[in-house]
């Protein structure tokens, strides 16, 4: 890994790092900032973002934070303050890094600014969906936690898939997770004004990650070449590279 | 076979009502209490989970072993446990 982090930074060009991705919702615990694959995640973002850095790159980290499934009031509340978790608070203090080079998005936002891309699209290309009953036969779909029933009533929106499979990008007024992950990378890679996009995900999201970047090129013209690690627990590593895994339990800077 | 009857010797994770990403939950948490080399099956109605778990599977080095007939909507998803495996949740 400290190879591919030397090759990421060695032209000093800025980095777009989405890493430390955490749930807030009290059913997703296991997946919330003090996880172990959650931190880790964090860590290696952070090792990313420093040798970035210190090549003179003004590169940006992103830590997505999973506010769905909570109330309105504490989700509010949690916007307002915009703070990172403690854990990663003392993570960054540790290093001496100004925290105002890591940037907190929420994925509420993130999903309402994903339909209004939708919505947009749709106006501006009709022809770039197929709008079909969401009960139809075959969809390919994310279908997450808080559970959208396929209804015929619903509209599906839906484009070919990497394989050409019927991929939904938006279900009734929901857009699915490939195009909320879609939309966070186009604005990563708009805010660190990157052609280059780091993740470091939790390793259960290798699929969403997938069809993320696809829809990301697809709909929203994302052209930055991405670069995805995974943690697994206290490791991480990119695919194809299990063998070599990183233990990021012990932050350091990899270049 | 149905799925409603995983297969024999396997380690049954029964994630039913939940969906994504509980079932990819349940799978390490399965991991993390099976024998290395015994078969572990996740029990699902999330039909997205195959694919979700078999590029899980393809990431973590862990061999996937298909996946169980549909009977009413619940399947049956197959993962064996390496003897040395690189996935979350291995000794």
């Amino acid at each position: 890994m400290k190879q591919l982090v030397n090759e990421l930074v060695e032209r000093g060009r800025p980095l777009a790092i989405v890493a430390g991705h955490y749930c807030v919702a009290a059913d997703l615990a296991e997946l919330s900032s003090t996880g172990a694959a959650e931190e880790a995640s964090f860590v290696a973002g952070l090792d990313v973002l420093l040798a970035s850095r210190a090549r003179g790159a003004r590169s940006r980290l992103t830590v997505w934070v999973n506010d769905i499934g909570i109330e309105a009031e504490p989700r509010r509340i949690l916007k307002d303050n915009k703070r990172l978790p403690d854990n990663y608070l003392r993570i960054v203090e540790r290093h001496g890094l100004d925290p105002s080079c890591i940037d907190l998005q929420f994925e509420s936002s993130t999903r309402n600014k994903a339909s209004t891309h939708v919505k947009r699209l749709s106006a501006r290309t009709p022809d770039l969906f197929l709008r079909i009953p969401s009960d139809a036969e075959g969809l390919v779909r994310c279908i997450e936690a808080c559970g959208v029933q396929q209804d015929a009533s619903k509209l599906a929106y839906v484009i070919a898939g990497p394989a050409g499979e019927p991929l939904v990008v938006k279900e009734g007024p929901h857009p699915k997770c490939n195009m909320i992950l879609a939309t966070l990378f186009d604005d990563c890679a708009k805010a660190a004004a990157s052609d280059t996009i780091v993740t470091v995900f939790n390793s259960i999201y290798v699929n969403r990650i997938r069809l993320g970047m696809f829809v990301a090129g697809r709909l929203l013209g994302v052209r930055a070449s991405f670069t995805n690690l995974y943690t697994f627990d206290d490791y991480a590593c990119s695919l194809g590279d299990v063998g070599k895994r990183h233990p990021v339990t012990q932050p350091q800077i990899l270049a | 076979m149905n799925a409603m009857h995983p297969r024999e010797g396997a380690l049954v994770i029964d994630t039913v009502p939940k969906r994504c990403p509980f079932v990819l939950l349940g799978l390490k948490k399965g991991l993390l209490g099976a024998e290395a080399g015994q078969l572990v099956a996740v029990r699902t109605i999330d039909p997205q989970a195959v694919d979700d778990i078999r590029r899980y599977c393809l990431a973590s080095a862990l061999p996937f072993e298909g996946s169980g007939a549909v009977d009413d909507g619940v399947l049956f998803i197959y993962v064996r446990k390496s003897a040395v495996s690189a996935a979350a949740g291995s000794p």
